[in-house]
């Protein structure tokens, strides 16, 4: 903090913790508990309880939160506390050397220089920005896969996430084969029961058979998404497959949904539909590898991308006149990074815009140059 | 079952037919088989050719817990209302339409079979699955309520929640709401003898559990929005796990809306759990690839960013508090303006959204975005700048862009220096991604949180902390006595307590003389557990008639337990602080209260009392408030023999008894005077604080109580008024045990005033009495 920030002062308490209190060992609370059985340093609850692994810190002592008074964004320092600009950045590559960390602390000074070297062409010349407009694959220009919202190859998405989902729905699904399988033969019996009702239940029944259908298609899909996976080299790749045939599947049921009226029109239940739907399987797994190289492929490139723009953020933080942040992230949505800012030199920039708007209104409307040139029409 | 089958039939005209068509659904053998009609006859879908049946007919040939969602839906299908046997009205029928396209329909067999088989459930269920207003439906068609007496409860952290949603199912049940369908929240009970389904707060059910331990009046009981983890839910779920335990027939269901329901399932002895998927749109999340020097800046730079180049769809930011946000929209409005003359982009309306804005207001979120400025332009959106109230409690459709700065108020407690406040600080991972979840509710959606990834996996934390851990815990623990658990320290709750927590509890009832020495509750003890007031405040409340003020005290402790009853805009602060300065009373923030309140009521101000608190900038919202809960606080009195007394205002001890009766239960929430100059330090715990500017304490004050320790930049106390020491060592003889004093100023002046104390009465003694 400089010499022009405001000053506060503060005055701190005798005992701001109030140890007195907490190391009072007689007093009526600390009798109670001790009576109870509760040791100190231990946390409460039942003895043994089998969800005692998730009990966090806050079950031992009060949580503590420092006292926010500023508007810093989350994981953001003050400029003073950086490294550099106490001249400690030099030391700590030295102490880093004498631990035998050269290679960290060389990549460390290679960065930083990087950074300086970009900053510095920015400042003087600003950033120039650019879309990207695919690969040149052969002579022809691949796009790629469009960033549409929704679309399939998300970078950002938390993997976490993704994976509980996919595995609850593998749950279901399987408990929902078994389902499927119990009811069938209910069905069945009780079809045989009651012949008199089978009436009313035939468009039911029809119902539960696409369905049925439709879950086996689905356990078919995810046997193939099971055999590429095992192909599929690395770790991260596998991660990807996954979310992907997660994704798969939610819109493959949307487009069931849709096509069960056509495959009810057909004989349902017959060998022909279920070849039909292996057949489906097939031509959805190819579908999925072609897709999944895409992702692989997309992933590759827009990690490389967010690679290049974070340094030119970094940059564009250090001269402080050009946009922040949140510009990078969309680029790959479609929108363009806007070069002036909105805020800041822009602003400077917009007023005299106007004023020469204005100005040029002005001369385009005949009244107001009348007005000007004080001319008197007749009314 | 059986036999309660078996009467209903004597009494009934058609009894055969009721059976026939009972074998029908049951699918087992009936020996009324044989008189069975016509195959016409016996179609359940074909039922209305025959003459009415009873309703309750189709319910009563149920068996309790073995019923099949087809039995449930041919039920449902009527043509009469299965629970109260009136036709069904062609609104249900498109109503039913609707829910049945729920993700939650499509298990509703699974869930039934779990239901069945086992006493606890675990349900998570995203928003919009529809498990809050359908499991409980599904759950009536099974548990059949009626046919024994019982009802169904549904708990739901808040009470604007538990009374939509049973208008809702009211509806959807074509049912009157009050009827079958009701409501109990505080304050208000719509429920009648007939009502089998019940949507009540979560602080209403412990309620009842304190009068009725093992909750007879329920079968089964659904603790709903169990991820947000209010206290009283907590509770619930650590009271409920004893009682299910003592009562076999009692069913128990938990649904959370987040998919960390692991935890839920370990507490509860590994019970099933059963999953729904929302329906939800997939959200692309941005990280902004370095860290934000400003955030709020970020934030609004933001938002424009989205107004000038995304496609359709509104924006909620979210912000930390009410200040922040009017701020926020201010400058958004302005910046939206020029954009929209300058930079060709469509017109955006900017909404503020937090729990205090009046519900009016609150309602404009719900308006549609402005059509374009020009017929064929670039189309217009709304933009809703919030408080965390969106992240869970409201639901706005329509929401395609999230801008989440990671900060949010969150209540911490101190037990140390005893100060419960409301501090900005992180969101969690859970929370950030519920708020990224947001924006998929209509169509897919982008997320763009102003914090790096790295940020983001480092610095937030998983889950945020349960109430139960960020809480005063004076009045959970006096409920917990009233509920009959002693031993607090293996109270099976989810996640337990500080002990440093539970000790300031016990030490702050005990002094209150609610617990006795051995941690026993005391007569007083029980009687203010009666209120749904803190401790302290209905000590004061029940001690008050010994000192002549208990109209008075009644008031004042319902201005305590309403938000602020001051108004103070932005635009306007010197004429509302001359008009509270109508009101100010020298000796402090209570008594002006107080005078607010009976003004308040003045038959000048009551003519057009709307008019009256906009004139004097006294928020009229707080003040009905007030007067409710004074209401509802006085019947309880009056339950409870409380006398209801004043001091006549001409008596010059009118205003000293009030000050005392608040000594009474505030005694130990009293700072003195630090040497000479403004800061003060509260007794006991040494915190140096300074008298909020908000105040009008006049007279010079050494020994002052106060409402609220707020813990900003620098340490204030608010609603503050002065008393006397002498009072302090008279009515708090066990707090102001000058042994347990440290060596510091504070015990050498309540010495002073003590020894002047003896002598005076010494010299009252010694003084001959005429």
């Amino acid at each position: 903090m400089g010499l022009a920030a405001p000053k506060i002062r503060n005055r701190i308490s005798n005992d701001p913790q109030n140890t007195t209190w907490a190391n009072n060992t007689s007093r009526f609370g600390h009798r109670i508990l001790t009576s109870q059985g509760w040791t100190p340093g231990s946390t409460l609850g039942a003895k043994d309880a089998s969800h005692a692994a998730h009990y966090t810190a806050a079950s031992a002592s009060h949580i503590r939160v420092l006292l926010k008074d500023d508007t810093l964004g989350l994981g953001a320092k003050r400029g003073s506390e950086r490294a550099e600009n106490f001249g400690l950045a030099g030391l700590e590559s030295i102490l880093g050397r004498l631990n035998g960390r050269v290679e960290e602390v060389k990549k460390e000074e290679e960065r930083r220089e990087e950074v300086e070297r970009r900053g510095w062409v920015a400042r003087r010349y600003g950033y120039m920005n650019f879309i990207s407009g695919g690969f040149l694959v052969g002579d022809k220009i691949e796009k790629g896969v469009k960033f549409a919202p929704g679309s399939e190859a998300k970078v950002e998405v938390k993997e976490d996430v993704e994976e509980v989902k996919v595995e609850i729905k593998e749950e279901e699904a399987e408990s929902g084969a078994e389902k499927n399988s119990t009811k069938k033969s209910k069905k069945r019996k009780r079809d045989e029961d009651s012949k008199t009702k089978k009436e009313n239940d035939g468009d039911e029944a029809d119902e539960q058979r696409s369905l049925k259908r439709k879950k086996k298609s689905v356990n078919l899909r995810d046997e193939a998404a099971e055999q590429t996976k095992s192909k599929s080299e690395s770790d991260r790749k596998s991660k990807k497959d996954r979310k992907e045939k997660e994704k798969k599947k939610s819109s493959s049921k949307k487009s069931s949904s849709a096509d069960t009226p056509l495959s009810t029109a057909s004989d349902p239940g017959s060998e022909k539909a279920k070849r039909e739907a292996e057949k489906r399987a097939r031509k959805e797994e190819k579908k999925l590898k072609k897709a999944l190289k895409k992702a692989a492929k997309e992933a590759k490139r827009s990690k490389s991308e967010a690679e290049s723009s974070s340094s030119e953020e970094e940059d564009e933080k250090e001269s402080a006149t050009t946009t922040t942040a949140t510009a990078s992230g969309t680029p790959t949505t479609g929108t363009s990074t806007p070069v002036g800012g909105m805020f800041g030199s822009g602003a400077r920039h917009a007023v005299r815009a106007r004023y020469i708007r204005q100005k040029k209104m002005a001369s385009m409307d005949p009244q107001a140059l009348k007005e000007i040139f004080m001319i008197k029409t007749p009314a | 079952m059986m036999a309660k089958r078996a009467d209903y039939d004597e009494s009934d005209g058609s009894g055969p037919r009721s059976k026939r068509v009972k074998t029908e659904l049951n699918g087992s053998d009936n020996n009324n088989n044989s008189n069975g009609g016509t195959p016409m006859e016996s179609n359940p879908y074909l039922a209305h050719w025959n003459e009415e049946p009873r309703h309750t007919d189709r319910l009563a040939s149920f068996k309790r817990h073995a019923t099949t969602s087809k039995q449930a839906r041919e039920a449902e299908d009527g043509p009469l209302n299965p629970f109260t046997g009136r036709p069904l009205s062609s609104r249900y029928m498109s109503i039913l339409k609707q829910r049945r396209d729920l993700p939650v329909h499509q298990q509703r067999d699974e869930f039934l079979s779990l239901y069945q088989q086992s006493q606890i459930l675990v349900f998570v269920g995203e928003t919009g699955s529809g498990k809050t207003t359908q499991i409980p439906q599904f759950v009536l068609f099974d548990d059949l309520p009626h046919l024994n007496g019982k009802m169904v409860a549904c708990t739901q952290p808040r009470r604007v929640a538990a009374m939509s949603v049973a208008q809702r199912v009211a509806e959807e049940m074509d049912v009157n709401l009050g009827e079958e369908v009701g409501y109990s929240i505080r304050f208000e009970d719509k429920t009648s003898p007939n009502t089998i389904l019940k949507y009540m707060t979560d602080g209403m059910l412990l309620r009842e559990a304190m009068n009725d331990h093992d909750l007879t009046r329920y079968s089964t009981i659904i603790l709903d929005e169990a991820h947000e983890r209010t206290l009283a839910t907590d509770i619930l779920m650590g009271l409920l796990k004893e009682v299910v335990l003592r009562r076999k027939d009692l069913k128990l269901i938990i649904m959370s809306a987040t998919l960390d329901a692991t935890k839920f399932q370990k507490y509860f002895h590994d019970a099933p759990l059963l999953a729904v998927p929302g329906r939800t749109h997939p959200v692309e999340i941005f990280y902004t690839p370095a860290p934000e020097r400003d955030y709020v800046e970020a934030a609004l730079r933001t938002v424009l960013q989205i107004h000038a180049t995304e496609p359709e769809g509104d924006i909620l930011l979210f912000l930390t508090g009410e200040e922040e946000i009017e701020d926020a929209c201010r400058k958004i409005n302005l910046e939206a303006q020029e954009l929209q003359r300058e930079g060709g982009a469509g017109p955006m309306v900017v909404y503020p959204l937090y729990g205090t804005l009046p519900p009016a207001q609150q309602q404009k979120i719900f308006t549609p975005a402005p059509p374009p400025a020009t017929p064929g332009g670039r189309p217009g959106r709304k933009c809703i700048v919030s408080t965390n109230i969106a992240e869970t409690s409201l639901t706005i459709d329509g929401i395609v862009y999230v801008v989440d700065p990671g900060f949010s108020k969150q209540k911490v407690y101190n037990p140390r220096i005893r100060v419960e406040s409301l501090l900005v600080s992180p969101i969690s991972k859970a929370s950030a991604q519920q708020r990224a979840g947001r924006a998929g509710r209509t169509r897919p959606g982008k997320c763009f949180r102003l914090y790096t990834e790295a940020a983001f996996k480092k610095e937030l934390i998983e889950q945020t902390y349960p109430e139960v851990l960020r809480s005063n815990l004076a009045s959970t623990v006096l409920e917990l006595k009233k509920l009959g658990i002693d031993d607090l320290v293996h109270f099976d709750l989810m996640d337990p307590p500080a002990p440093e927590t539970l000790m300031r509890a016990l030490e702050e009832l005990n002094y209150l003389a609610c617990l006795d020495d051995e941690g026993d509750l005391t007569p007083l003890g029980k009687l203010a557990s009666e209120f749904p007031l803190d401790p302290a405040l209905a000590v004061m409340l029940i001690t008050s008639p010994e000192f002549y003020c208990s109209n008075e005290i009644l008031s004042l402790t319902a201005l305590l337990s309403v938000p602020q009853i001051f108004v103070r805009p932005a635009n306007n602060r010197k004429r509302a602080d001359e008009m509270k300065d109508l009101f100010a009373h020298p000796q402090g923030d209570h008594l002006t209260m107080l005078n607010v309140y009976h003004a308040f009521k003045s038959d000048a101000a009551q003519e057009n009392p709307k008019q009256w608190c906009h004139d004097h900038f006294v928020s009229y919202r707080a003040l009905q408030q007030a007067d409710n809960v004074r209401l509802q606080l006085k019947r309880i009195m009056e339950r409870n023999e409380i006398e209801l007394m004043s001091t006549p205002f001409e008596n010059k001890k009118y205003y000293e008894n009030i000050r005392r009766a608040l000594v009474a239960g505030f005694f130990m929430q009293v700072a003195k005077r630090d040497g000479s100059g403004k800061s003060y330090v509260t007794v006991k715990d040494d915190q140096n604080v300074l008298l909020h500017p908000s105040t009008v304490l006049a007279e010079d004050s050494e020994w002052v109580v106060y409402n609220e320790f707020v813990l900003t930049t620098k340490n204030y106390i608010r609603t503050v008024t002065s008393v006397k020491p002498e009072w302090l060592l008279d009515i708090a003889p066990n707090y102001y045990d000058l042994d347990t004093f440290k060596n510091t100023d504070v015990r050498k002046s309540l010495q002073r005033t003590l020894t002047k104390m003896e002598r005076e009465k010494a010299a009252n003694k010694s003084r001959p009495r005429y």
